[in-house]
């Protein structure tokens, strides 16, 4: 990889459903039928127990922050004009935890707030993930229910 | 403890080290450690039967290229990478295949002119190790170091550790800089220096990140007879452990806590040792974070008091447990893939051959080396006798 590629999503097998997930304005993660447990990223396989009987549900879009750092410096060059930034590990309510932008923080985050999805469109065509204050428009989510289940 | 035969490093070098400015390429660094490293044993090339050895691009095995490049003709070849951790997996896959007349000599060899290549603070390119790291990570825009710094934040939220505890780790490093005159920064810094460095990823400075730089290194091991038959006194491996739970760090069960804990246990069970034996540690040290976590893990402290832990000189020359005495990744040298030089330098100090820096009667160093997102635990005890199996 030259310093001139992007780090781009991949489309394939295991992956495909959660881009176009993000595509639709909606965060997806899998659940495994045979042990309950919920992962991200996309596989095959509950990583918990080998069971292939995992499906693909959408998370109701809330989180909490697990930790998070500003960046100052970057190498790859399709980043710098954005800096600084902040990139977190966001736990979602569902249970499996991400990395994503922190945005429209106009103060520093606090380490276990409240966090919303924000959906970005990369000026460079990226599909990134984007967690913003929570506020107290946001419906309030019941963590046990989901969105629509789509077959994985 | 284990029955099997002793195994002994009996031949370790680097090569030149520090800036090279392109006169030798990384395979040139791979040939003067493993000249000089085989030499230092009393052995020839055609002594070496096995070769282990990692580059830094993770995704290639070039033990094939290494032996081509070397005149080698192996029977035996190991390229598994781990990133920094390598070469003390690379140890106990060495031991393994030792105590298995699978192998008679091992050479383990490493060489990168990564400061020659590109020249930037380490960690801060978005390279692509992992596919994962590349379609999850990479595309938010994560350097290394933010990893690291998330681990730090995360330690200092539960347990209160500060940035002055961090930065202690890094004014040690460059105190045993001082004594290292192959070191790359030797000045002596401050806390107050430290915290004055530019943030790179906060909380870490620049300070708290280890410097790049060009190197090599080269290590030759075979069991008990031959060692003893060899130039210099046998340097034995006593025990060795590996483990992991994650490679990437959004897939990290607790950013706090590293494998070190498992390795360490089983390492130390091994070599029938508890943490008063040891006589100096060689951690790695690619962040400051990444020293406080181990020296945690590992046991020396419990978890959360590694801040205290490095306080008041103890992890100095003359402290309670020396730590990383050559100035570290953090003052002194790292061409991207550390672990063979915490080899190097334990063999070094148990040798008696550390000059201004040496560690007083030192007879077991502990190597520890972290790989990749926190990702790669491997510790291995090195001692002057032998075990009494």
């Amino acid at each position: 990889m030259t310093d001139a590629d992007q780090p781009n999503p991949v489309r394939d097998a295991d992956s495909a459903i959660f881009w176009q997930g993000l595509e639709a304005g909606e965060v997806r993660f899998q659940k495994c039928n045979s042990c309950g447990a919920t992962q991200l990223y996309g596989r095959s396989i509950c990583r918990q127990c080998w069971s292939v009987d995992v499906v693909w549900l959408a998370s109701a879009g809330f989180g909490r922050i697990y930790s998070y750092t500003m960046v100052m410096q970057i190498g790859h060059p399709i980043f710098r004009a954005e800096l600084p930034y902040l990139i977190g590990l966001v736990d979602i309510d569902e249970g499996p935890r991400v990395m994503a932008r922190l945005v429209d923080f106009a103060r520093e985050p606090e380490m276990g707030e409240r966090v919303h999805v924000a959906l970005r469109d990369g000026d460079v065509g990226i599909n990134t993930l984007a967690y913003r204050p929570s506020q107290g428009s946001d419906e309030a989510a019941d963590p046990d229910k989901s969105g629509p289940s789509v077959r994985y | 403890m284990s029955g099997f035969e002793a195994v002994a490093i009996v031949g370790a070098a680097e090569s030149e080290v520090g800036r090279l400015d392109g006169r030798f390429t990384e395979f040139a660094l791979h040939a003067q450690a493993a000249s000089l490293a085989v030499k230092d044993a009393g052995l020839s090339k055609d002594d070496v039967d096995g070769l282990f050895t990692v580059t830094n691009d993770w995704l290639r095995s070039p033990s094939q290229t290494i032996a081509e490049y070397l005149g080698l003709r192996p029977s035996y070849e190991d390229s598994t990478s781990t990133g920094g951790s390598s070469f003390e997996v690379l140890v106990e896959h060495a031991v393994a295949a030792l105590q298995a007349h699978r192998v008679n000599v091992a050479l383990i060899t490493y060489g990168s002119t990564l400061l020659s290549s590109s020249g930037r603070t380490i960690g801060t390119r978005v390279r692509p190790v992992s596919p994962f790291a590349q379609q999850y990570e990479d595309t938010i825009g994560l350097p290394l170091v933010g990893a690291y710094a998330m681990a730090a934040r995360r330690h200092m939220y539960e347990y209160g550790t500060t940035s002055e505890d961090l930065a202690e780790i890094a004014v040690s490093a460059r105190y045993h800089a001082g004594l290292n005159p192959l070191a790359m920064y030797r000045k002596p810094l401050t806390v107050d220096d430290v915290l004055a460095s530019r943030v790179i990823a906060s909380p870490l400075h620049k300070l708290d990140c280890c410097v790049v730089s060009d190197g090599g290194g080269a290590i030759v091991l075979t069991r008990g007879d031959r060692a003893r038959d060899c130039a210099k006194a046998p340097v034995w491996v006593l025990g060795s452990a590996h483990s992991t739970d994650h490679q990437i760090i959004s897939q990290m069960p607790d950013l706090t806590t590293t494998r070190a804990s498992d390795t360490a246990r089983r390492a130390f069970a091994e070599a029938g040792i508890v943490h008063s034996d040891v006589s100096m540690l060689m951690t790695y040290d690619s962040f400051t974070i990444t020293v406080l976590l181990a020296l945690e893990d590992l046991g020396f402290c419990k978890k959360g008091e590694g801040g205290k832990y490095v306080r008041d000189g103890r992890i100095r020359l003359g402290g309670d447990l020396p730590v990383n005495v050559d100035g570290g990744g953090l003052s002194s040298l790292h061409p991207g893939m550390r672990g063979m030089f915490l080899l190097t330098e334990c063999v070094r100090q148990l040798r008696g051959e550390g000059g201004d820096r040496q560690v007083a009667d030192a007879r077991i160093a502990v190597a520890h080396g972290v790989g990749g997102w926190l990702s790669s635990c491997a510790t291995v005890v090195l001692g002057l006798e032998p075990r009494d199996d």
